[in-house]
Parts: C-alpha cells; sequence; structure tokens
C-alpha cells in the first residue's frame, strides 16, 4: 500500500511545511526541489501523489509533466497541482487528463491531507490488469 | 508739359479761333484801316469811303475757312477723344482686373497660410483666430465668430472671435442649438446655412439685446461639419448695417467654415491621440504594475505558507487555552489576511486593466441576462426594463457585467423564497441640484442603470457601512462582502456614481449612473410605435410645463415636442399663469413642486379655478420630502422624482394622458408608482403588488 | 429497453473531489448517468473505483457497444472519444485530440440527440479551457435541460466559465445544488 507523496518546489520552506505535514500523518514524503530532481526520483521508481509547483526557474511545473508523461513516467502517480497562481494559463491546454487537481497556497495542513489521503486511496485501488 | 485734356484743349482752341474771327469781322466791320487815318487827318470831317466789296468777300471767306478748319480739327480731336477713352476704358478694366487677382491673390495666400497654421501644432483658439481674421480681411467690414458645438452636442460655445466685443462673446458662449437661437443657433440645428440680413425685426434675434448693444444689424451663419458630416460649430459674419451677402462673400464664408472643420478635426484628431497615448501609457504602467503584483504575490504565498503550516500545528502542540495557543492562533490569523491581500494585490493588478469600448448598456444587459437567469433562483422574476433608444456609454463589458452578477447575488441574499428583481435603464439629465448632493457628478447627460428587489431591505445603519469591503451582514460562510465595494470600485473608475435607496421590508434600488457616451446623431429616445400612430392622427396633446430649471426645462421640452406634444414651457409659476390666460385648451399640468413665487400644489390650485378637470403631474426634487397635502386623494396627483429618465417622464405623461394603455403595466409589481414610494414621495394611488412573504431577515 | 433519462457530465481538474461531493448522498436516480472526465488509461479505472466508494448506484468504465442502463452510472475510459448511438450505446473511437483533451465532452454531447421520452442533462463541472461549451449548446438545442458549476465552488473555473456563455446554461450551482436539482428533475429508484 502506498503512502508515498512527492513534494516538488523550489522554495524551502514549502518543503518543509509539506514534512511536517506528512511527518505528523506518517506519510512517506520524497523531496524534489526542481522538475529535474523530480524526473530522477520516477525514474528511480517512485509511484504516489505528486504535489507540483508550477513557477520554478528551468522547467516549470508543466514542462516538467510534459516530461514526465513523454518518458512514459506517468502510470501509477496522480498529479495535483501546488501554486501561487489563481488560475492556471494556456499553457496547461493539453495536460488536463494528468492533472488531477489543483491547489492555492498558502494550504492548511488539514486542507492538504485530506486530498492526498483521498488521492492515496485511489491509488491504492486494486486494479484487476494493470494494463489497461 | 502739362497734361491737358482733349476737351480743355477744344476749349482753348474754340476760344482763340473765336477771339481771332471776331477780330477779323470786328475789323472788317470798321471799314479796314482807313486810308484817312494813316494819311494825316484832314479835318474835313468827311466820312470814309465803304471798303470795297472784294475786301469783304476775303475777309468772310477767311473766317469761314477758319471755322471750317477749326471743325475739322475738333472732329479729328473728337475721334482722338474716343480713341483715348477706349483705351482708359480698357485700361480701366484692366486695373480692376489686377485689383481683383490681388485681391484674390490676397485671400488665397491667407487661406494657404491659414492651412500652414493648421499644418503646425498651433492651438485650437490660434487657428480658429486666423480663420475669423481671413474672414474680416476677405470681407472688410465684417465681424467674424466662429462658435463650437460643445460635449453634450446641445450648445454652441464661443471659438474665436477677433473682432467682437467680449461681453457679446460671453452672451452668445452657451447658445443653444435649435430653430430661433439667432442665426447660429438656428444653423447648427438645422445643418443649414442661416442668413439674416436684418437682425431687428426677426424672430431668431427677437429680445436679443446683447446684439443691440454691440451694434449689430446683420448676421450670416454657416454651419461647420467634420469630413464625416459631424457638426462642429458655426462661422458667423456680423455687419454693423443691414447687408445681404454677395455672391463672392459666400464662397468665402464657405472657404472659412471648410477651413475650421479642418483645423477642428485636426486640432481634435491631435486631442485624440494624445488621450490615447495617454490611456496607453496608462495601460501600460498598470500593466507593470500587474506583473510585478503578480511575482510578489507569488513569492509571498510561497512564504505565507510555512507560517500557516508551522502555526496550524503547533496549535495542536499547544495545550487548548494556554497562553501559546492563543498566540499560535494570533499568528496565524495574521498570517491568513496576508494572504488575502495579497490575493486582493494579484485582483488588483488584473483588474485595473480596464478595455474600455463604447458599450450599449441595453445590449450588454441582454447578453448577460441568460447568465442572471440561470444564476438566479427559479422563483425570483427578473425584469428588464430598458430604454427603447441606445443607451451608449464608455466601458469594460467584463467590469459591467461583474456589477451586474454582484447585484444580483446581492438582490437574491436578501429575497425569502420568491420574488421579483427589476433592470431598468434611462437616459436622465442631471442637474446642478444633484450636482451639490453628489459632487462627483458633473452636471450633465447621463445613462441610468436602475437595480431593485422587493427583498428585506436595509436599515439606515447597513446603508451606512454598504460599501465597505468585508462589511456583510450574511452569515458566515455567505458572502465574501466584497460584492458591493467591488461595485462601487466599478462605477467609480467609470466616471458614474451610485445611489441606493431601501425600505426594509419593502426592497432596495440601487441606482447607477454613468457618464452617456456623447452622440449627436442617435435620438435620446425612440418613439414607441403605438405612441407614433396615435399621434398621426393630429390630436396633439397640450402641456403646460414648469420647471425652474433651465436644462430640464428644456431638454423635457425639447422631448415632449419631438413626441408630437404641444409644450407650453415656462420657467415660473406666474409665467405659466400668463400662458395659461392666452392659451385654450390645456391637457395636463407638469411642474416642479418647489419654485420661486409660489410652490406646484399652490399653481395647480389656481389653475383649477379656470380649468377644474387638469390633471397634474409633479416633478419633484429628490432633496425635498414636502408633502403637498392632497385631501381629496385625487387620482391625478401623482409624483416623479429628480432625477427622473427622461423615459420615465415620457411614459408618466403617456399614462397621464391615457396613451399608453394601463395593460401594460407589468404584473411584476415593481412599477415606477411603486418606486415613487421607495424614492421617498407619496403617492395615494393603489400600490400593485403580487402577493408575497415578505419577513425580512 | 430504452433508458428513461440520460445524464451527461463533462468535468476534467478537480474532478475526483467533486465527483465524490455530487454523487455523495444522491440517492439511486432513474437515469443513466455518463461522465466524462480527462482521464488517462492508467488512471480511469481507479476513479471509477473511488467514486464507486461513495456513490449509491454502481459506477464502472463504459465498454464499446454496451447499452447504458437506469440507474448506473458510467466512466468514458480513457485513451477514446465516446459517442453515443441513439442516446444509449456506447462507441468508443479513436482520434486526435478535440480542445487539447481526451476523451472530449464535446464529442459525447455533439453526439446525442432528443430523448424520446424523459429527460436529457447536460452538465459541466469545474476544469480548465473550454471542452463541453458547445456541447451544452447542442444539448439545449436537443432540448436538453443544462447545468454550469458556479465560479465559487470550481476548482478552475474555466469549462464552467465558457458554458456559461454561450448563454445555453439553465442553472448555475454548487455540486451540492447541483445534486438536489437531480432529485427534483429525477424519479427515484425504488
Amino acid at each position: 500500500m502506498s503512502n508515498r507523496i512527492m513534494i516538488v518546489d523550489d522554495n524551502e520552506y514549502v518543503r518543509a511545511s509539506v514534512e511536517i505535514i506528512c511527518s505528523s500523518a506518517e506519510l512517506d514524503l520524497t523531496s524534489a526541489a526542481s522538475g529535474t530532481e523530480c524526473l530522477g526520483h520516477l525514474e528511480s521508481g517512485f509511484k504516489g501523489v505528486i504535489l507540483m509547483d508550477i513557477m520554478m526557474p528551468d522547467m516549470d511545473g508543466w514542462d516538467t509533466i510534459r516530461e514526465i508523461v513523454a518518458r512514459g513516467l506517468y502510470g501509477g502517480n496522480i498529479i495535483v497541482m501546488l501554486t501561487g497562481m489563481g488560475e492556471p494559463d494556456a499553457k496547461m491546454d493539453g495536460l488536463q487528463e494528468y492533472v488531477s487537481d489543483y491547489m492555492t497556497k498558502p494550504f492548511g495542513p488539514d486542507q492538504l491531507l485530506d486530498s492526498v489521503e483521498y488521492y492515496l486511496t485511489l491509488l491504492n485501488t486494486p486494479v484487476a490488469s494493470d494494463e489497461h | 508739359m502739362t497734361h491737358i485734356s482733349i476737351a480743355q484743349l477744344k476749349k482753348r482752341i474754340g476760344v482763340t479761333v473765336g477771339f481771332i474771327v471776331a477780330s477779323v469781322l470786328g475789323i472788317w466791320a470798321m471799314g479796314g484801316i482807313p486810308e484817312s487815318l494813316g494819311r494825316a487827318g484832314a479835318g474835313d470831317g468827311t466820312l470814309p469811303e465803304s471798303v470795297p466789296l472784294q475786301q469783304s468777300v476775303l475777309t468772310l471767306v477767311l473766317c469761314l475757312l477758319i471755322v471750317l478748319l477749326t471743325r475739322i480739327l475738333f472732329r479729328h480731336l473728337d475721334t482722338l477723344k474716343a480713341a483715348q477713352d477706349v483705351v482708359n476704358g480698357q485700361q480701366a478694366e484692366l486695373a480692376r482686373d489686377i485689383t481683383q487677382r490681388k485681391c484674390n491673390e490676397l485671400k488665397e495666400l491667407s487661406r494657404l497660410k491659414t492651412l500652414e497654421r493648421i499644418a503646425t501644432d498651433a492651438s485650437l483658439e490660434e487657428l480658429l483666430f486666423c480663420v475669423a481674421q481671413y474672414v474680416e480681411q476677405g470681407l472688410p467690414g465684417s465681424l467674424c465668430s466662429i462658435l463650437l458645438v460643445d460635449e453634450s452636442g446641445t450648445r454652441l460655445r464661443h471659438g474665436a472671435a477677433p473682432s467682437l466685443p467680449d461681453e457679446y462673446n460671453q452672451a452668445v458662449d452657451g447658445l443653444r442649438i435649435g430653430k430661433g437661437q439667432g442665426s447660429c443657433g438656428t444653423a447648427a440645428f438645422l445643418r443649414e446655412r442661416v442668413v439674416v440680413e436684418e437682425l431687428e425685426p426677426h424672430p431668431y434675434w427677437k429680445n436679443f439685446q446683447p446684439a443691440r448693444d454691440a451694434g449689430l444689424r446683420s448676421c450670416w451663419s454657416e454651419p461647420v461639419f467634420a469630413s464625416n458630416g459631424t457638426l462642429l460649430g458655426t462661422l458667423a459674419v456680423y455687419h454693423r448695417e443691414p447687408r445681404a451677402p454677395g455672391e463672392g462673400d459666400m464662397q468665402l464664408i464657405e472657404s472659412a467654415a471648410h477651413l475650421a472643420g479642418i483645423a477642428i478635426g485636426r486640432v481634435r484628431a491631435d486631442e485624440g491621440r494624445r488621450v490615447l497615448e495617454e490611456q496607453l501609457r496608462h495601460s501600460q504602467k498598470i500593466e507593470a504594475v500587474g506583473h510585478l503584483a503578480a511575482g510578489v504575490a507569488h513569492d509571498f504565498n510561497n512564504l505565507l505558507t510555512p507560517i500557516i503550516v508551522y502555526g496550524d500545528m503547533l496549535l495542536r502542540l499547544c495545550p487548548e487555552g494556554s497562553q501559546q495557543a492563543r498566540m499560535v492562533t494570533s499568528m496565524s490569523s495574521a498570517a491568513q489576511k496576508a494572504s488575502d491581500l495579497t490575493q486582493k494585490l494579484l485582483s488588483f493588478g488584473r483588474k485595473q486593466l480596464l478595455h474600455i469600448d463604447l458599450l450599449d448598456l441595453n445590449e450588454v444587459i441582454v447578453s448577460f441576462r441568460d447568465i442572471m437567469r440561470a444564476t438566479a433562483r427559479d422563483n425570483i422574476s427578473i425584469d428588464l426594463r430598458l430604454s427603447p433608444g441606445a443607451t451608449r456609454v464608455q466601458a469594460d463589458r467584463g467590469q459591467l457585467e461583474q456589477v451586474l452578477l454582484n447585484l444580483l447575488l446581492n438582490a437574491q441574499d436578501s429575497i425569502t423564497g420568491g420574488g421579483a428583481i427589476c433592470l431598468e435603464t434611462g437616459h436622465l439629465i442631471l442637474d446642478e441640484d444633484f450636482h451639490r448632493q453628489h459632487p462627483v457628478a458633473k452636471p450633465g447627460h447621463y445613462i441610468l442603470l436602475a437595480f431593485s428587489d422587493d427583498g428585506c431591505g436595509m436599515a439606515e445603519d447597513t446603508l451606512k457601512h454598504m460599501y465597505e469591503p468585508f462589511f456583510t451582514t450574511k452569515e458566515v460562510g455567505r458572502g465574501t462582502g466584497l460584492g458591493l465595494a467591488t461595485v462601487y470600485g466599478i462605477v467609480k473608475r467609470h466616471g458614474g456614481c451610485i445611489d441606493v435607496k431601501s425600505r426594509p421590508g419593502e426592497g432596495t434600488r440601487f441606482s447607477i449612473y454613468l457618464p452617456a457616451s456623447a452622440s449627436t446623431d442617435e435620438p435620446i429616445i425612440a418613439l414607441p410605435p403605438r405612441a407614433a400612430a396615435r399621434h398621426c392622427k393630429g390630436e396633439a396633446k397640450t402641456i403646460l410645463l414648469v420647471e425652474d430649471n433651465d436644462m430640464i426645462r428644456e431638454v423635457a421640452g425639447d422631448l415632449l415636442t419631438s413626441f408630437g406634444y404641444r409644450v407650453l414651457s415656462a420657467e415660473s409659476p406666474s409665467q405659466a399663469l400668463e400662458l395659461a390666460a392666452e392659451h385654450g385648451a390645456i391637457d395636463l399640468l407638469a411642474t416642479d413642486v418647489v419654485m420661486p413665487e409660489m410652490t406646484g400644489p399652490e399653481l395647480y390650485e389656481k389653475l383649477l379655478e379656470t380649468r377644474p378637470a387638469l390633471p397634474v403631474l409633479y416633478i419633484s426634487g429628490y432633496a425635498n420630502r414636502m408633502v403637498p397635502s392632497d385631501e381629496k386623494g385625487r387620482q391625478e396627483a401623482i409624483f416623479l422624482a429628480k432625477p427622473f429618465t427622461m423615459e420615465q417622464f415620457m411614459a408618466r405623461i403617456g399614462e397621464m394622458l391615457s396613451l399608453a394603455p394601463t395593460s401594460e403595466r407589468d404584473a411584476a409589481g415593481l412599477d415606477h408608482l411603486t418606486m415613487a414610494k421607495l424614492i421617498g414621495t407619496v403617492t395615494n394611488t393603489a400600490t400593485i403588488r403580487c402577493q408575497r412573504n415578505r419577513q425580512g431577515i | 429497453m430504452s433508458i428513461r433519462n440520460l445524464v451527461v457530465i463533462g468535468v476534467s481538474t478537480g474532478g475526483p473531489f467533486t465527483l465524490k461531493e455530487l454523487f455523495k448522498g444522491l440517492p439511486p436516480l432513474d437515469a443513466a448517468f455518463l461522465i466524462v472526465l480527462h482521464i488517462t488509461p492508467t488512471m480511469d479505472y481507479r476513479i471509477a473505483q473511488g467514486l464507486a466508494a461513495v456513490a449509491s448506484m454502481p459506477v464502472t468504465l463504459a465498454e464499446d457497444g454496451e447499452q447504458l442502463r437506469n440507474g448506473s452510472i458510467y466512466l468514458a475510459p480513457g485513451g477514446f472519444h465516446l459517442r453515443l448511438d441513439g442516446n444509449q450505446k456506447v462507441v468508443l473511437c479513436e482520434g486526435p485530440r478535440v480542445n487539447y483533451v481526451q476523451p472530449a465532452v464535446d464529442v459525447t454531447m455533439l453526439s446525442l440527440s432528443r430523448q424520446p421520452r424523459g429527460r436529457l442533462i447536460g452538465i459541466v463541472l469545474t476544469g480548465m479551457g473550454k471542452d463541453g461549451a458547445e456541447g451544452i449548446r447542442h444539448v439545449k438545442e436537443m432540448g436538453g435541460i443544462t447545468i454550469a458549476q458556479d465560479q465559487t465552488s470550481s476548482t478552475i473555473y474555466g469549462m464552467p466559465k465558457a458554458a456559461a456563455q454561450t448563454g445555453a446554461v439553465d442553472y448555475v450551482l454548487p455540486p451540492k445544488r447541483i445534486a438536489g436539482k437531480l432529485m427534483e428533475l429525477l424519479p427515484q429508484v425504488g
């Protein structure tokens, strides 16, 4: 049963905040400070709920997702955007089916936990055959 | 040798020859030179012998010869004179041609100079001055004046008049555009040249003392148009004696009017460009602020996250009710407020960018109607009472829709169960009185957007605070308290003002006044087809209109006239009584309530003496709450509170004269009578309401 | 046996949560529910299961050729566009993305025809973009009742806004009130 969460955000305080929330709920958190690091973790076999910031230097959230899909690393993950931007811009077009939720900062711990736990439930649903 | 004319020459020759002939004849008459005289005087006293005949004949022949020769000479001289005359004539013509050409050249030069000035960035005043001078040079003795149409399109303002006295210019400044308003007012109204050769007896100039004072006796006025046909103003030529224009004169004036049109057009275009540039610069600045705000907001949100998260976690670790718990709670709530502020900053950056367009408010409302209908509960009716004419404003569509939505949600929240919402648009003139109460609203032409509901209304206290951000009377979780604050901000940004009237238990009416976008072509109100048909029958009803505010009286009067009514217009009760005495049937008295001399009701009482069946419509300034006590409770006493829209005015008049069938009144219940009640005047007509459950919250 | 009532729901980002809110507490209704969620083949089954856990009606992935039945919820599978034949038979088709997405709400809604008996209801919930706007307009033309989610409750107010701006939307509501409206319009089962 997966309890793995990944936070992808260039801001250390945000990462720290998610860390403390996850540790209080006994969730396994993987931290990534950039899109590149995120991909690295995925390549290494991470599967779980990914909390993805949008505005990051180098590769922004959307670019990172595109790269994830291109490399076939999406399967088995649920992506939730975690962002300071109110509404997404047109750069999101084409990625709708890969983004399950959209949360704005600042968020409260409960708010985050409710979502994350629900998505973990979904991920832990047994699937008849994994070739779908 | 001094120049001698042929006539003089002839005279001199004639005199000389005459002298010679006379002398010769004289000598002949005396018998030649007597020999006796030559010989020594004999003293025998004998008379000389008569002159021999030969000598006489010779002398006569000589005389005749001289005369003949002289006559031949004279004939030659005559021919010479004739030739000279011809030459002179030609010379004169030539001289005239040259003068004329010189004159034309001067005019052309002057015109070119003026055009040159137009091409530079001279001010409008300088250019018009130049054009006026051009006219005065081309028409010596004339005084030229150029008037410009003002923003509202209803009056002429002073442009340039280099030679006319200041008092006169001040007197014509603000001249109304209309038939009979001097040559210029009429020319502007008819969009045609108006020539008045003699001011004194002419009806257009009747009683215009300033013209007499300035010694002006004639006035020719030519309308000035832009290249697209818009009326820009008038160009007038005055003289100090009665005078009719010659062919050349009118050509000059046309040319000058054309120049004035170009000048004004160019200056306006420049102004327009400047305004656009300014707007562009402003919006670029705002965009920059927006970008900055977005960047800052993003960072802020990141930084607020740990504060809120850690705060929350800390709270779990603190014993309940402890001092630490309190401190942490305060910290978290401060962080939350910071987050809200950041959001506002972001939306400020976005919302400040107004995309202003020339919009028809009616059209915006109609296109947004579906969304309003879908958002409001089924059991709330939405009634649109839109002005039949176009209601043009300069506005941002998105912001207007935001206003409509916010007011709708507010109205919906004030209604429990079923209810009615009414949107109204109309044209109004806001006068000086209104301006005094609402300094933001300069007097002029405005478009009304009124939003009424029959919900629970608001108490005095609530009214005081309703525009404050975050002020809300709703329970926690319902309503952010930002709705009305947003509406207020948007209305302000559009240069308008907002007014609210509310009675707890009865309902609320928001009145938003937006500056109308000047358009001289469209009529303010289109005549409804039914009414038009009725008027074709030729029964013109007569209305006695009494109103001391010039603007309102004039616009209302014009509107009534354009709808086919006969209007007797009076600016005071005494004038009204005079008019009434002179005229026959009067079908309606429409009068202000508070006036000098006597009040509206007092005037009405007086008129009732001679016209017992006369109905009355009281137009009351919103500032006064004076209620004329009408003991008999007559149905005819109807109020219309200022500021009223032109549409309301015409509808009232039509209703009172039974031209609009009462079945037009909707069952929705938010008719003008009910509105009048809300607005604070009293009417004793029956209220037309459906049964509603109106328990206020 | 043909279905009497058909409800087609289009939704995207924010869908899993919003659908949970909509269907939780909604009793079994006499209608077939077809949900078109922008989803990938790897996740569609899991979403369906997640919804099944809270809904009072069975939730399955729609299969090609399947006939929709009353009192059931179907989820369009990822990787295909879904058309309905006669408002009842599922036809899965491959093809390029429409409105940048797959499965596209527009494709499904545009394939609908007039419901011979009973109601046709079209709903557009949270999401980015404008998928579903044309579809909702079509549903209205086919005599259906149309609902869009309101701004306050939408995770992303893109799709519901685009739908509302067509002018073809009857109601603008949050999820709980949409549920209420469905209960008003549809008879309950059992």
